[in-house]
């Protein structure tokens, strides 16, 4: 968070969702139920970088990942995008502004393309929806040149086609174009490879990395894995229960994360032909969902390490090194590397 | 008794639509022996799922065995009929199946669900089989008193568990796993592997686990069957076929996933798609994305899978036979 001049800025943003209860609760009884979805939450982005948000399902890294594209109206707390705050705004002239400078890429190829547009048609829907002024030959070559950027080469074979015709990772690179010819600075990318083999992956990745570096463009890459966090952001901030719990720069995850989940996490995983460097910890029972918070920290039910003022006291998000911010009382290393086991 | 609990010789699984067949498998030949584990990796569409089908003889309508043979305890069980095939699964054979969250009916209790299981292939009363999904529960993790609860007040995990109870209701010696950790959050799917390698050991399991994820196998399973386009390119031991790779396609896979411990580098895909098996290619199936592909050797002839010692087959020209 060193960066003066981020291209997001989050400043303790909150989102709630109402759980629907029925009337006579949520009204006569006053019964209220809220999910925290996203609690208190700080973050900076800065021009050309890529952020990868970690959690588990339920965390809250998408509703993160939408509140900044104000896909979901924030609760609380401030959101700033290229210096300008944009909590609250909602007119459409302005979103029509905001969509050529910010973009969503999203999970599923399968579902997020409408079948019975053609490939053009998809990529070249921003345009129109942003009044664009380019005409029929304009739209084509700049939806050419966005798909030869995707990787779909020679790109005049994939114009005229349906989703149905193209492979998932095909899909992906659509959905990739679409986002790219409004070449816009911001992209979320909401878990862009999780339905993809890992054969195909590793091109769609590069296509990130080549979005930053020769675009320039910041990215929020929101991923359930660590290792692909690792491999392709510049900094990852690991959720857990609508909180960042740690964050820091993308190697803390090869062994150098001192919140206690975020070691759990990094020494579950398994390294092909490696042996483990870090003593497995097994965390009990499942992340619940933020209905309830309790007073304390919201990881001590789980925490391995948790003692009595972590059930009384929320722990501060703080700085605790350079680059490095953590969520916890008794940060330490806890799964020291060892060589003698296996 | 004999060591192999299971054996598959050049097993062919064809599929029929409209247009044709498509070669799903296409002589695929393993073994299993007794408490071993064996995974089978490879991309969507290698087949991987089909050939675990087809050993329990669970395939869909237009899918049949075109030849081949599949012994199950030194006995024949690729033409059994269908009556004696519902005795063997689930008694001999069972599966646990990828989707928690659709494997389960809804309208019925979990604890029901493996009763019925349980009555279908034994002769016990209902409360006999009750008790016996106590204990199973206990065995896998969930606590019995949930014993009445519906799928729907599961979590994603404890679903899984109950899964592998339903896999285990009626002592099988054979355990395929299709993808069972695949849709878990990264600790609930160390907790299911870590289950299932402790029941290995408890139970003396033997296991058939389904895979794209090459970590997943390098935890739980002592072989590993790479496959690729219907047919297995490299079997062996699994530290020795991650460690001492032989096959190009292999070895690309094991460097499509990222390895944290090494320097930053960006993972490689593997260029190109996997064939068409309505109409596979001439010679070896990965030439065509394989850069050490020989012209006229690789394209040509099909390369036969081959022991390269210590029970480490590969199916390579380059890589395996006749230097």
């Amino acid at each position: 968070m060193a960066d003066k001049d981020p291209i997001v800025s989050l400043k303790d943003v909150e989102v709630n969702f109402n759980i629907r209860q029925g009337f006579i609760k949520e009204y006569i009884l006053r019964d209220k139920k809220i999910v925290h979805a996203v609690d208190k939450i700080n973050l900076d982005i800065a021009r050309g970088e890529i952020v990868s948000l970690v959690g588990e399902s339920g965390s809250g890294k998408t509703t993160t990942g939408r509140a900044i594209l104000r896909l979901a109206d924030t609760t609380a707390g401030d959101i700033i995008f290229n210096g300008e705050s944009i909590t609250g705004k909602k007119s459409k002239a302005w979103n029509r502004e905001f969509r050529k400078h910010a973009q969503m890429i999203f999970q599923d190829p399968y579902q997020s393309l409408n079948p019975r547009f053609t490939v053009f048609d998809i990529v070249t829907e921003p345009l129109t929806l942003t009044n664009s002024d380019a005409n029929l030959a304009e739209k084509e070559m700049l939806a050419i040149q966005a798909l030869e950027f995707a990787g779909l080469r020679p790109a005049v074979d994939y114009l005229y086609r349906y989703p149905h015709e193209l492979s998932g990772g095909q899909r992906q690179r659509v959905s990739i174009a679409t986002c790219f010819i409004m070449a816009p600075e911001f992209i979320v990318a909401d878990e862009p490879v999780s339905m993809l083999d890992a054969s195909v992956r590793a091109n769609i990745l590069k296509l990130f990395v080549g979005l930053k570096e020769e675009k320039g463009a910041s990215i929020l890459f929101i991923t359930h894995d660590l290792s692909l966090a690792w491999l392709i952001s510049d900094h990852v901030a690991i959720m857990y229960m609508g909180r960042i719990v740690e964050y820091g720069p993308a190697d803390i995850i090869a062994g150098g994360c001192l919140h206690p989940y975020s070691q759990a996490l990094t020494s579950v995983l398994a390294m092909v032909g490696e042996k483990r460097r870090m003593k497995r910890i097994i965390l009990e029972g499942e992340t619940s969902s933020p209905v309830n918070l309790p007073k304390g920290c919201r990881f001590a039910s789980r925490c391995p390490i948790a003692q009595q003022r972590c059930f009384e006291e929320d722990p501060e998000y703080r700085p605790i090194g350079e680059d490095h911010y953590i969520c916890c009382h008794f940060p330490q290393p806890i799964g020291q590397l060892n060589d003698e086991e296996d | 008794m004999s060591e192999r609990l299971l054996e598959v010789k050049d097993l062919r699984t064809y599929f029929k639509i409209t247009a044709g067949e498509v070669k799903a498998v296409d002589g695929v030949s393993f073994f299993l022996n007794h408490s071993e584990s064996i995974g089978l990796v490879g991309e969507s569409g290698c087949g991987k799922t089909t050939t675990a089908l087809s050993t329990i003889r669970l395939l869909p309508d237009n899918g049949y065995i075109h030849s081949g043979q599949i012994l199950f305890e030194g006995r024949d069980i690729t033409n059994l009929p269908e009556k004696e095939l519902r005795d063997f699964r689930w008694a001999q054979a069972s599966m646990i199946f990828q989707g928690a969250m659709n494997a389960l009916n809804p309208v019925q209790k979990v604890s029901d669900q493996i009763v019925e299981a349980i009555l279908l292939h034994e002769k016990v009363t209902k409360r006999d089989a009750l008790e016996r999904v106590k204990g199973l529960f206990d065995l896998v993790g969930i606590d019995v008193k949930r014993v009445n609860a519906y799928p729907h007040e599961f979590s994603g995990g404890m679903r899984q568990r109950a899964i592998i109870a339903m896999a285990l209701a009626c002592n099988p010696k054979l355990v395929i796993g299709d993808e069972p950790t695949t849709a878990l959050d990264v600790m609930v799917q160390a907790q299911i592997i870590d289950l299932i390698n402790d029941l290995r050991h408890k139970l003396n399991m033997s296991m058939l686990m389904i895979t794209h994820d090459l970590s997943i196998i390098t935890e739980t399973c002592d072989r590993i069957a790479v496959m690729y386009a219907g047919k297995i390119v490299e079997y062996g031991k699994t530290d020795v076929v991650v460690r001492k790779t032989l096959h190009p396609y292999t070895d690309k896979l094991i460097h499509a996933f990222p390895n944290i411990y090494q320097p930053r580098v960006m993972v490689e895909s593997i260029p190109g798609d996997p064939p068409d098996l309505f109409n596979p290619p001439a010679g070896c199936r990965f030439n065509a994305r394989c850069e050490h592909a020989v012209k006229g050797l690789c394209d040509c002839k099909e390369p036969p899978l081959v022991d390269m010692g210590g029970e480490h087959f590969v199916a390579c020209h380059l890589r395996g036979g006749n230097q």
